[in-house]
């Protein structure tokens, strides 16, 4: 909300705003809880252009297009050159004067203009900075100012010495919307009542009812409408203080008529609408809600299809209007306007916000209607935008209102305010006194006040204030929150812990890097195509509003848009990238989302950073990303987990895993992508992934004992097994370990060979095994132990030495 | 007879100490040794001779043929050691390296800023007594607006840019604090808690916007808890995490969710007040949210809202990151390039 200081002092009796220069005033407020933004001049700066006016017009000499003016400012007639196409005797212009300076640091000097001196210039608006005002070419005529004024300093005579402030006004103050709103606020600081504007209507003629009505069938939406006529209109250009200040506050003038109803919408924060009375057929204003699947046309040129909690104004025969909300076209002020009929209403806040957000419409008058605008404003407004309208655009205001109200008055919540409450809520008592007088400035009544309890009135503007504690903010900020004093908190001697789960995660994470991973942080976004191949994935969960087409979806894992940002790091020519993430993933399950947490790690290039040593180290590969996955298990204490082949259509279909652990908990999955998928996320090269299900790996600390270990030199032997192709490595050592044999620590496959001196259809895995007693074990003995490992491998399974 | 020999001997001797003194190598040395030593050596041959003697010549002989022998076995052995000594420190100099060359690093990864900074804000609020818990990113409505004092058609609703679920009554959390909901719905007062995570808005991406950030949340609900209360934990924090000399100013605002509503500015870290760009010229930036837990949301849990009271607050880790390492734009928290995820190896 930008608010003009000067528009501002004017609710207050001269020089009451003089202890608060802009800039005080902004740092008040924003204490206050008005948070000043920006302060800024509302205009350019420009000196030496005083009102003038032109007192004879001829061609000049020596160019056609040139136009010799005598320009009278009060002191005798000057010779201008202008070269505007507009100019007109007896008009009022901005004359800046010989030695005057314009915006963008232009100086007028003394000049001859094809031979002809030119003392001075006739200005248009642009050139004095105001580019939203004057017509399409020329010089700006002041439309509205004094003869008495010639010769005065244009800056003085438009008001155009003004400070804006730009307000953040939050979603619970709509009453702060307006001028009006703001000067309530500044009451506080300066301490002297509001003056209201004078409204100095004058009715005139027959009485607005003998020629038009208003009915409101949809009370709930809109409990109030009034509607004045205005006759004898003709519809121009405001006078330029309108404009002027218009401007100021960033709205651009349009007409007088409707510049007066924003101008008065600005002033006072209540939304008016005029109507060409002529276009409403019947003369008359029915308010009631649209029909489902009714359509209508808004001032913005386009078709809206409405529905039954739209409320809607409608003239005898159809909607002219989405109520509180926008017109429609076919009403709209035109250059022939006669006759206006100049609404003023109460709209519900909910039913209006319904209805911006279903229509897509928001505007200067649905955001004030939406956020509560003062039911007891809408005949004052009305007034006072009517007599305003006569005055600048011409015409008579009809006798007597025309419209409906339910209710003549509007309820007052009344709330009581316990000082003791204010103590324990703010941590600083205030006296009853003091509340009041904070009360009181800002619109409350202050109906009685006994000992600890004020009963308060809570004026109609204030729709945010409903409850004790809303009271107790008011006098809290009025007070300053800075006379708060701070109080330590009474918090428990010994600080908490970490708590089991954050530092299992910092475990995960802790160990993902030290196996080279970098933590990523991706989108939780991700397009219907996740696997850009045509495969779906099934029960990922929509958005109904996804921001663009490549968000549609809720990730199903992390996986995609980790694996991507690897693809993206190589494409940029990094040599390797090893990424891995910590969040959220979302399925649906039966009507419901599945909203888990992961771990995921994607890698992929190089294996080892570059190194002078080894200029071409290999590649990534699934023997990398299987140790790396089973450094980070180890750390999440999930020792021995099983991998087992994996069957998912997006990954390399013979080089994927399915991990669970030791005792049968799924963990997650790894392997190779898919070659398809991985060009589709936008890498040539092989891609490695996998994802963790966090719950089964940050449970609470596991217990620990630690184990015994012999200190006797341990025997090892090697073996070397032709076994068939379909033998999985892990079954075989499993085998092993099934066979019984004494005193057997460790099985470790050193070797995995397959080629042509092996018959058809075998390998050869290479097992080194150690065995360990409390004793010295004999060689006779570690060979006993391996004849009958042998002989049982050979029985069992059928192998054979190699 | 005995004079011969030691003249021999001393021959011998001298013989063997000049050989000794040509010798190369420690090769050069054993081979000395054995022909003077070994079973076939010059000496062995001196000391097998002695049984020829006459027996009253022999104790004489005997003692001069060990006199030299041990002499001559202690020139081997110092000259032997001389030498070897002499191949080590040509060995050890021929594998000198050139130090200067790059280590063989393993690459350990590092932490993305975004966990950097919540890990350090957590631990702030940690050692002033809060614990921290989490909650699910799908919100339900309830959770998410109601509870909090935002019932449909507030317009702080339609501030929020809801992203909501397709087809179901959920939507995705547009802050922290439907945690606070979750943790006083599981457990009754006193509450302590600080609730990090990410949420969403439905924004398009640009340089200070994205659909998803993150953000801290905390609360503290107890019996006398006030505004006072909550002034010293925020301006706390700000001296703990910023320094002690860091400047601060809070101001009234407007939260569904609290009343007295506020914002705690803090005085701008790039110019100290004097007013830049990052403040837009005001000198304070907009550090967080805060206020006191507004009555219907401790009712809307089953609290009394009469005998508790409490503070709650708000802020934007995206927004601390970026103002803490000079990042200019959000969307670089996102792209994961690893010229950027590098630079934060030492944090």
């Amino acid at each position: 909300m930008r608010v003009s200081y000067r528009w501002l002092a004017s609710f207050f009796p001269p020089g009451s705003l003089d202890a608060l220069p802009p800039e005080e005033l902004a740092r008040r407020l924003t204490r206050q809880g008005l948070a000043v933004d920006d302060v800024r001049p509302a205009f350019a700066a420009f000196t030496g252009v005083v009102l003038g006016k032109v007192v004879q017009a001829g061609p000049h000499p020596n160019a056609d297009r040139l136009t010799l003016c005598e320009v009278e400012a009060g002191d005798g007639a000057r010779q201008v050159v202008c070269g505007a196409p507009n100019v007109e005797v007896g008009a009022l212009y901005g004359y800046a004067t010989v030695g005057s300076r314009l915006p963008g640091d232009r100086q007028i000097r003394r000049a001859k203009i094809r031979g002809v001196e030119s003392q001075g210039m006739l200005c248009s608006a642009p050139e004095l900075g105001l580019d939203a005002l004057g017509g399409p070419e020329g010089i700006w005529p002041i439309g509205g100012a004094s003869e008495a004024d010639l010769g005065r300093d244009l800056r003085d005579v438009l008001a155009l010495d003004d400070t804006i402030l730009d307000i953040d006004v939050t979603s619970n103050r709509g009453d702060a919307l307006s001028h009006l709103g703001v000067a309530r606020e500044v009451q506080w600081l300066v301490g002297e009542e509001l003056v209201l504007p004078a409204i100095r209507l004058v009715e005139s003629g027959e009485a607005a009812a003998s020629r038009s009505g208003v009915e409101i069938e949809d009370v709930e939406g809109c409990p109030r409408y009034f509607g004045r006529l205005i006759d004898g209109i003709r519809v121009g250009t405001s006078p330029a203080w309108l404009q002027t200040r218009l401007v100021s506050v960033g709205q651009r003038p349009v007409s007088d008529v409707v510049d007066v109803t924003n101008f008065v919408m600005l002033e006072l924060g209540q939304p008016l609408h005029p109507f060409d009375f002529d276009r409403l057929a019947g003369g008359r204003i029915v308010v009631r809600r649209a029909r489902d699947g009714e359509r209508f046309v808004t001032l913005d040129g386009r078709e809206r299809t409405l529905d039954a909690e739209i409320t809607m104004i409608c003239d005898a025969e159809r909607p002219v209007a989405v109520g509180g909300v926008m017109g429609g076209l076919e009403s709209e002020i035109s250059a022939g306007t006669r006759t206006v009929f100049l609404e003023s209403a109460h709209f519900d806040p909910a039913r209006v916000s319904r209805t911006v957000r279903k229509l897509g419409l928001p505007s200067e008058a649905s955001t004030r209607f939406a956020r509560g605008v003062d039911p007891e404003l809408p005949k004052i407004a009305l007034d006072r935008a009517a007599a305003l309208i006569a005055e600048v655009a011409g015409g008579s205001v009809a006798s007597g209102r025309v419209g409906a109200e339910a209710g003549e008055r509007v309820e007052r919540r009344r709330i009581e305010l316990r000082l003791s409450r204010h103590e324990v809520l703010v941590g600083k008592a205030t006296t009853a006194d003091a509340a009041r007088t904070a009360l009181e400035s800002l619109g409350f009544g202050v109906t009685s006040g006994r000992g600890d309890v004020l009963t308060v009135e809570v004026p109609s503007w204030r729709f945010d204030v409903s409850r004790e504690a809303d009271l107790i903010e008011e006098v809290a900020r009025l007070e300053g929150y800075e006379a708060v004093p701070a109080s330590p908190l009474p918090a428990p001697p010994v600080a908490p812990a970490r708590e089991p789960r954050q530092r299992a995660i910092a475990r995960l994470s802790e160990a993902s890097r030290a196996a080279g991973f970098d933590e990523a942080c991706t989108p939780s976004f991700v397009p219907e195509d996740v696997l850009g191949a045509g495969t779906a994935i099934d029960n990922m969960v929509e958005i109904r509003n996804p921001i663009s087409k490549a968000d549609r979806f809720l990730r199903p894992f992390l996986i995609p848009n980790l694996a991507r940002a690897v693809a993206y790091n190589l494409k940029r020519g990094a040599p390797r990238a090893k990424l891995f993430e910590i969040g959220h993933a979302f399925r649906r399950l039966a009507g419901e989302v599945e909203e888990t947490e992961r771990l995921a790690l994607a890698a992929g290039g190089a294996r080892s950073p570059l190194d002078w040593s080894e200029p071409h180290p290999p590649e990534y590969d699934f023997w990398d990303l299987k140790g790396d996955l089973e450094d980070v298990l180890a750390a999440a204490a999930a020792n021995s987990p099983r991998f087992s082949k994996g069957s998912r259509a997006w990954l390399h279909p013979g080089r994927q895993a399915e991990i669970e652990s030791g005792d049968g908990t799924a963990l997650g999955f790894c392997g190779e992508v898919h070659p398809i998928v991985a060009e589709a996320w936008g890498s040539e090269r092989k891609l490695y992934v996998a994802e963790l299900e966090l719950a089964a790996l940050a449970g609470p600390d596991p217990e620990m004992r630690i184990m015994e270990w012999s200190r006797e030199p341990a025997v090892e032997r090697d073996l070397a097994l032709v076994v068939p192709s379909g033998d999985l490595a892990a079954d075989i050592v499993a085998e092993l370990w099934r066979s019984g044999i004494d005193h057997l620590k460790g099985v470790r496959v050193f070797d995995r060979y397959a080629g042509p001196q092996l018959p058809e259809g075998h390998y050869s895995l290479g097992l080194r095994l150690t065995f360990e007693a409390d004793r010295t074990l004999t060689d006779e003995e570690v060979d006993g132990e391996m004849n009958r490992l042998l002989e049982r491998l050979r029985r069992e399974r059928g192998y054979e030495i190699r | 007879m005995i004079e011969a020999l030691r003249e021999r001997l001393e021959e011998l001797r001298r013989e063997v100490e000049r050989q000794l003194n040509a010798a190369a190598g420690p090769a050069d040395v054993e081979e000395i040794r054995v022909r003077t030593l070994g079973k076939k050596g010059a000496l062995t041959a001196e000391a097998k001779a002695i049984g020829r003697l006459e027996p009253g010549a022999r104790p004489k002989a005997g003692e001069l043929v060990n006199e030299v022998k041990s002499a001559l076995e202690r020139a081997i052995a110092a000259r032997e050691e001389e030498l070897a000594g002499g191949e080590l420190t040509r060995r050890l100099a021929e594998e000198a390296l050139d130090v200067t060359l790059p280590g063989r690093r393993r690459g350990q990864g590092t932490r993305h800023p975004l966990s950097i900074v919540t890990d350090e804000l957590l631990d702030v609020f940690r050692r002033m007594g809060f614990s921290v818990a989490t909650g699910p990113e799908v919100e339900t409505p309830w959770h998410n607006f109601e509870a909090l004092n935002i019932p449909p058609g507030h317009p702080a609703r339609e501030e929020m840019d809801t992203i909501y679920v397709a087809g179901m009554e959920r939507l995705l959390r547009t802050h922290t604090s439907p945690v606070q909901i979750r943790v006083m719905e599981s457990q009754g007062p006193p509450v302590r808690v600080v609730c990090p995570g990410r949420v969403f808005r439905s924004d398009t991406p640009d340089a200070s916007h994205s659909p998803f950030f993150h953000q801290i949340e905390g609360l503290w609900v107890d019996e006398g808890i006030s505004l006072g209360h909550l002034k010293w934990a925020l301006i706390e924090f700000v001296h703990q995490y910023y320094g002690p000399d860091v400047d601060t100013r809070f101001r009234p605002s407007y939260f569904p969710f609290t009343e007295p509503s506020g914002e705690l500015d803090m005085e701008c870290l790039l110019c100290h007040g004097e007013g830049c760009r990052a403040c837009k010229g005001s000198g304070w930036l907009e550090l967080l949210g805060c206020g006191m837990v507004h009555p219907a949301v401790l009712e809307a849990v089953g609290y009394d809202s009469e005998r508790y009271t409490g503070f709650a607050w708000g802020m934007g880790v995206e927004r601390i990151a970026m103002l803490r390492y000079g990042v200019p734009d959000i969307r670089l928290f996102y792209e994961n390039d690893t010229n950027f995820l590098h630079q934060f190896a030492a944090r």
